[in-house]
């Protein structure tokens, strides 16, 4: 796969979509993306670039995909079938996953591992959960194009909250949802 | 989190992400109802999923707070991936943030209009609140869907056990009762919430098709 004439790293292949990372240092606004095969070659198709376009990923009923410290899974006990998940507590420290939030330091090209030392965002990163703003503890790249956004959770009363990230003002398109329960 | 949980919670996400519903199912498709007349003529700056607070806000709308979710699906069941879902409804009082709504006491709190577009598993999800009642409908809330290619799809969801649902000529007028039936939806009670928090489901079949390739190669994969 090719953006503007550039190999893109592909990470997947599947019957519906091809997921690369988009080569780095673009400049231009827009691109035109080929994907080849020994079929062939795909028709361009044009793609709007930006700096950063952050997206968290999401489970089903729009909880986020987040984890405690230890690893476990966040959210209701039904999130996710053979999978142990629990509610998130007040004060608890969350990590969030997801994609498009920018450059790091040092800056990883896309097709390069990661060291031991994951690479920390350059840009101001807020956490928005409810009406509350959040500075994160860390927010950092740990694999090429996965963002961990990880934070530790306001005082609040037990419900589901909707949770937004912004990096540079810009602010994730979808919220997602974090159930809490003390 | 240690680098390792990170790869085994990637590994259980991508497996979720890409379990299809491949199979024929028989579903009644969503009606098509009307797009009244408050769809927002100047749509609000923040549009996103969470009509429950305006950008930095730090005041909340007024209102019981619903999870509003669901899927969007084609005609055989299949999520419908890319689908943009728009939804606009009443604030508490009863107001659109229409410039004609009849109701003019708007909760200035409140979003009005959200939207989302759908990935792999065609959900949707959207924090908002009850809507308000005004007079001569229903409390029902409206939704758009555009599948890209295809016409823009208009329908309305309303909440089950009400009484005014007996008398609103737009939900009756749905002719079809099974039909009907698929647009009026439980909202209950999240367990253990102490903001008094409802959820509700609705599942949009529409009379997309998925393309048969596509299809095809998802069972294969399964």
């Amino acid at each position: 796969m090719q953006v503007d004439g550039r190999a893109a790293a592909v990470l997947s292949v599947s019957p519906e979509e091809i997921q690369v990372l988009t080569p780095d240092n673009f400049s231009a606004a827009s691109a035109q993306v080929v994907v080849a095969n020994g079929n062939g070659t795909s028709d361009a198709v044009s793609i709007e670039i930006r700096s950063r376009m952050p997206a968290l990923f999401l489970e089903a009923n729009g909880h986020l995909t987040a984890t405690r410290e230890d690893g476990s899974r966040v959210g209701p006990a039904d999130l996710i079938t053979d999978v142990e998940s629990l509610p998130a507590r007040p004060g608890d420290l969350i990590s969030i996953f997801g994609t498009g939030f920018g450059r790091t330091d040092p800056e990883v090209p896309s097709m390069s591992a990661i060291g031991d030392a994951l690479p920390n965002l350059v840009d101001a990163v807020t956490v928005r959960v409810h009406t509350s703003a959040i500075t994160p503890e860390a927010a950092r790249l740990v694999k090429p194009g996965y963002y961990e956004i990880q934070f530790r959770l306001p005082q609040l009363e037990d419900g589901d909250y909707a949770v937004a990230v912004e990096v540079a003002g810009v602010r994730t398109e979808k919220s997602g949802r974090i159930h809490i329960r003390g | 989190m240690h680098r390792r949980d990170f790869f085994k919670l990637m590994g259980v996400g991508g497996l979720f992400f890409t379990t299809r519903r491949a199979f024929a199912q028989a579903l009644t498709l969503t009606p098509s109802q009307t797009e009244g007349p408050y769809y927002p003529n100047v749509l609000p700056l923040d549009r996103d999923n969470d009509l429950l607070v305006i950008n930095d806000a730090i005041t909340p709308s007024i209102g019981e707070i619903s999870w509003v979710s669901g899927r969007i699906l084609d005609r055989r069941g299949d999520p419908i991936r890319g689908a943009l879902v728009e939804i606009w409804q009443a604030d508490v009082n009863g107001a659109y943030i229409h410039t004609a709504s009849q109701i003019t006491k708007r909760d200035a709190g409140f979003q009005g209009y959200g939207k989302f577009i759908t990935g792999s598993t065609g959900e949707y999800v959207f924090r908002t609140v009850k809507p308000g009642i005004y007079p001569g409908r229903t409390r029902h809330i409206h939704y758009a869907v555009t599948i890209p290619g295809q016409q823009r799809f208009t329908t309305q969801l309303y909440e089950a056990g009400l009484a005014l649902n007996n008398n609103d000529s737009v939900l009756n007028g749905i002719r079809d009762a099974a039909q009907r039936a698929s647009v009026i939806t439980p909202w209950t009670s999240i367990p253990g919430s102490r903001i008094g928090e409802i959820t509700t489901r609705f599942d949009v079949v529409t009379g997309y098709t998925v393309p048969d390739k596509i299809v095809s190669d998802a069972c294969q994969n399964l």
